[in-house]
């Protein structure tokens, strides 16, 4: 059995379980702006190969101190 | 965040691997990822005080286009879904996500489709009502020794058009995935019937032609079940119509008893997608149909379109 879904502009580009606010996901691309030591982590996520959690997790504990406004919870949804 | 660069594999909202992230304002997803292809350069413009200046690159006109309409298609319809879901608080009290409202909504539609794709072929065929039951209870499920029979390989397809022009129209108590299990089945029995036709049209050649002025109901006594098209049911009397399937464009022939037996393939698919004001929904099946042809009375008929001209 197959489902083909097509036609212009159809489904997310990404799939993930994480379902963060619109607010965090603005506030945490800003802070990828400013801070290139954020982005080094992308980088080595594709050179070491590591799994995707490694990223979320490296992401939630260098973002968690500056989203202060979020839960632990919502910083870690984000970082998803 | 992770999972977006694991998938899209560039760092979001940086410029990597010669690509861009195209970002919606108000939810802060990407709603598109823009490659060198995707850049319009204009080259040099006239300026308004005279001479001339290179234009900044932009995102090509037909994409920017395409992400405009796509930005307000989808606060449309979120709009809408309110609305719809507002207008239903009374009896219903209905959430926005609520599937009697997924006809309304380009995800929900695609929630209908899948949800189709995941039904089991052989159970949308057997579930098929009305006079497609007549014709079903020829065709065996179980395993019979088909080593006698005539094989015939075909392909079933079911294509539903829906409009979509203007969603506060939908109708929430409308079941459009109920609706697309009955006229799936019902399309696939009805191609079922067509190519049996053809194969005894085929097969069968000791069939003596009829002129259609000489049909009485005596004719039919001779199988349980007809099958025939629209120009021929109408010739006949309400005795015989009653046990009549009626299949556009199908020979006119009769069955008795267990003709053969129904295969249906394991490629089911469905295929969903939206142009405009269309939501267009195809489902196609592979089957094989084995046959006893001495058990198909084929009734080639000849002036049947002047005869039902005069009826």
């Amino acid at each position: 059995m197959s489902l083909v879904v097509s036609g212009p502009g159809t489904g997310p580009l990404v799939r993930s379980k994480a379902d963060p606010s619109p607010n965090a996901l603005r506030t945490l691309r800003a802070l990828l702006q400013r801070r290139p030591d954020l982005r080094e982590l992308f980088t080595q996520f594709r050179t070491g190969n590591r799994p995707v959690e490694w990223l979320r997790d490296m992401l939630t504990a260098r973002v968690a101190v500056e989203l202060e406004d979020l839960r632990f919870e919502e910083v870690l949804e984000v970082c998803q | 965040m992770a999972d977006e660069f694991q998938q899209l594999a560039c760092v979001p909202g940086c410029q990597l691997d010669d690509g861009w992230f195209v970002l919606d304002q108000d939810s802060g997803r990407t709603v598109a990822v823009a490659g060198p292809g995707d850049i319009y350069r204009a080259g040099l413009v006239p300026r308004e005080f005279g001479g001339c200046g290179e234009a900044l690159p932009r995102l090509d006109p037909a994409l920017e286009a395409r992400l405009t309409a796509g930005l307000h298609e989808r606060a449309r319809e979120r709009e809408s879904l309110a609305w719809l879901a507002e207008r239903a608080r009374g009896p219903l009290a209905l959430g926005i996500d609520d599937p009697m409202l997924w006809l309304a909504s380009r995800s929900g539609r695609t929630s209908i489709a899948r949800e189709l794709s995941e039904e089991d072929p052989l159970r949308l065929f057997w579930s098929a009502g009305g006079r497609a039951l007549h014709f079903l209870k020829h065709l065996s499920k179980s395993n019979i020794d088909t080593a006698n029979l005539v094989a015939v390989d075909g392909v079933a397809c079911c294509r539903t058009v829906i409009g979509i022009q203007d969603p506060r129209t939908t109708s929430i108590l409308f079941d459009a995935l109920g609706s697309l299990r009955r006229k799936t089945g019902l399309a696939w029995v009805a191609a079922v019937a067509r190519q049996l036709g053809y194969v005894a049209k085929e097969g069968v050649k000791s069939a003596v032609p009829m002129a259609a002025d000489d049909l009485t109901d005596a004719t039919f006594d001779s199988a349980e079940t007809w099958v025939t098209d629209a120009d021929t049911y109408g010739l006949l009397g309400p005795q015989v119509k009653c046990r009549t399937y009626l299949v556009d464009g199908a020979e006119t022939y009769g069955l008795r008893d267990l003709v053969g037996k129904l295969d249906i393939g394991a490629d089911f698919g469905v295929e969903t997608r939206e142009l405009s004001d269309r939501w267009e929904v195809t489902a196609t099946v592979s089957y094989t149909l084995h046959v006893d042809l001495k058990k198909v009375q084929l009734l080639p008929l000849v002036g049947v379109a002047r005869a039902a001209e005069q009826a």
